[in-house]
């Protein structure tokens, strides 16, 4: 469980002082998935990088699993158990080959190479690229390069997964796998996963939504109670996918359609069960 | 016939060639862009978009074929290219790529500084390109560009592009992380500097329902190769088409395939929520 309390962050002095987060006060439970919304520069990555101790508390504090990220003695322990994964997939590739890269980390902390050999099948194996084991991480696809980058965190054998924005760089295609590729390493091996984004159809599975604005949590909640407060997103410089607002509207103006969330597929059997009906 | 703001024929790019990691990032590309014409460029990962936008201000030489700019051929070496990027400003895929002064204001005003203009006029344009972003200069200006969230950044090296006002615009991906608000300002933006300035556009985006709204014409790139040049509207709702191109249509495109599958066709195609809301209440007979 990771447990945030009061936390606040100030980079630099006055007068280019700038407040990135003004009192955080959050948790995130175990197996839990929580996407992250909001708008540029409301501290989001601030946010994230507290979680595996790249920044620390300017006050207020952050547990993993209990273990403070204030105190110098845990910094290693919390990072292994927190991977991170960020946008750009290309600045984060050291190896020339995809077998070398997955290694990097465990070959690191001095993992007997036996080890390192089974993590690294298995990791591969989790993301549904065994093929690309010895690969040359340059010449994928991105959304291939992102599972490798995915699956270099996961050898570390972490217990939380953070990922920045890790579609923002992908096509459609790269970012449906990546996508894929989480909710699978969710249901597989119970990883907790904080996932930030501005893409809100790639958020409507989450268990939790928290939008931040000014260094502050405005909004949270269920996506499906999240994504029915349509004004108060949009208030928030946030967006709803369109699917779903013409689900809300069509279902105000009379069809019926089931409780919560509705997905595409359900939308498309409302619309022609209503349209079969009245033919 | 009207002359061509960009013209590109059969233009072929390798990287690295005669090494062992030689590669053909452009295999026989032929586009033109009309003075104050809107282009969109879309395509799978690694099919060469960055590529043939830096061909179009220059940044790249092509290996064979050509690139005129306003009737200015573009050199394989050498050459002075000065009106070339002044013609055309390109916003890179990645902005760190194209900060690196101390200050944002500094470094908006690079360009500006270079063209010789006066302190005060590099002054205006800085601040009308940094609040044209949303960065206003009094909150942003003594930022540093290192400094800022990857959204910043990313519209700091716009405003860079925009301060030079050149007649034409080459965006690549230029709403990756931005939240939805400043995505769909940029748009606004971008329709705005075509209607009222006569900017020329070319923009690099996966997102179909935002090249709907802003461009007319849209190429698809496949392997270095053009896959289709037709306009947006036509490519929207080839939904299989658009899949094997790793391209994705929209929401509402997917969706009325999917009801004109099963017989129930909305004409003409709805684009929004609200014109899907209008199409479908005759069909469904809702109040
Ligand atoms: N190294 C830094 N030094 C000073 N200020 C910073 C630094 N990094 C970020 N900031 C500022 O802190 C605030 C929060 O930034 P952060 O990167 O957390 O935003 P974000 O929510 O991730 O935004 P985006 O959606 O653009 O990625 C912003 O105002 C930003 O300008
Ligand atoms: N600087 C470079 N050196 C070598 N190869 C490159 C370079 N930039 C791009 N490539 C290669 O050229 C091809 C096209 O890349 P790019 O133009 O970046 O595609 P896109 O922008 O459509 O993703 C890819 O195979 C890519 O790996
Ligand atoms: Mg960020
Ligand atoms: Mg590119």
């Amino acid at each position: 469980m990771i447990e945030i309390h009061g936390l606040v962050h100030r980079f630099g002095e006055p007068p280019d002082l700038t407040e990135a987060l003004r009192g955080i006060d959050l948790s995130i439970g175990e197996g839990e998935f929580v996407a992250l919304l909001g708008p540029n520069g409301c501290g989001k990555t601030t946010l994230a990088k507290h979680l595996n101790a790249l920044l620390l508390p300017t006050e207020g504090e952050v547990r993993v699993d209990g273990l403070s990220t204030s105190d110098p003695a845990e910094l290693w322990e919390i990072r292994r158990r927190v991977g991170m994964v960020f946008q750009d997939p290309d600045r984060q590739m050291v190896a020339s080959v995809v077998e070398e890269e997955v290694a990097f980390g465990p070959e690191n902390l001095g993992v007997p190479p036996e080890e390192i050999r089974r993590r690294i099948g298995w990791a591969l194996e989790a993301l549904g690229i065994e093929a690309l084991r010895r690969a040359e991480p340059n010449l994928l696809s991105g959304g291939q390069k992102q599972r490798v980058a995915i699956a270099s965190v996961l050898v570390m054998e972490p217990r939380y997964l953070v990922m920045d924005e890790p579609t923002a760089m992908l096509d459609p295609l790269g970012r449906r796998e990546v996508l894929r590729a989480v909710h699978d390493l969710r249901s597989n091996l119970g990883l907790t996963v904080l996932y930030v984004t501005h893409h809100m159809e790639e958020v409507l599975q989450a268990d939790r939504v928290v939008a931040l604005r000014d260094g502050r949590v405005a909004l949270q909640g269920p996506p499906s109670e999240v994504f029915s407060r349509v004004e108060e997103l949009r208030s928030l410089g946030l967006d709803i996918p369109s699917h779903l607002e013409l689900a809300w509207r069509l279902r105000a103006a009379g069809l019926d359609l089931p409780d919560g969330l509705v997905g595409e597929e359900s939308l498309a059997q409302a619309i022609l069960g209503r349209w079969r009906e009245l033919r | 016939m009207k002359t061509s703001l960009l013209e590109i024929c059969d233009l072929v790019h390798v990287y690295m060639p005669g090494t062992p990691f030689e590669r053909r990032a452009l295999d026989g590309v032929s586009l033109r862009v009309a003075p104050g014409e809107a282009l969109g460029l879309a395509g799978a990962s690694g099919s060469g978009k960055s590529t043939l936008a830096q061909h179009m201000n220059g940044l790249l030489r092509p290996t064979q074929g050509s690139v005129r700019v306003d009737g200015m051929e573009i050199p394989q070496r050498g050459g002075n290219l000065g009106r070339v990027r002044a013609t055309v400003g390109l916003l890179f895929q990645f902005p760190e790529q194209q900060l690196f002064e101390e200050t944002l204001e500094l470094d908006v005003g690079f360009g500006p500084r270079n063209l010789g203009l006066s302190p005060v006029e590099v002054g205006e344009r800085v601040a009308e390109a940094l609040e044209l972003v949303g960065l206003p200069v009094c909150r942003f200006g003594s930022r540093s560009p290192f400094a800022l969230s990857g959204g910043e950044r990313r519209r700091a090296a716009l405003a860079g592009v925009l301060a030079m006002r050149p007649r034409c615009l080459v965006l690549d991906e230029p709403t990756a992380g931005l939240d939805p608000r400043g995505a769909a300002a940029l748009l606004d933006l971008l329709t705005r500097l075509r209607e009222e300035r006569g900017m020329s556009l070319v923009v690099i985006s996966h997102r179909m329902e935002d090249l709907a709204r802003l461009v007319d014409r849209m190429v698809v790139l496949s392997q270095g190769r053009v896959a289709a040049d037709a306009p947006v509207r036509d490519l929207l709702h080839r939904t299989d088409w658009l899949d094997r191109h790793s391209l994705e249509a929209p929401a509402l495109s997917r969706l009325t395939a999917r009801l004109a599958q099963e017989g129930l066709s909305l004409e003409p195609a709805p684009l929004t929520v609200s014109e899907a809301e209008e199409a479908l209440r005759g069909p469904l007979s809702l109040g």
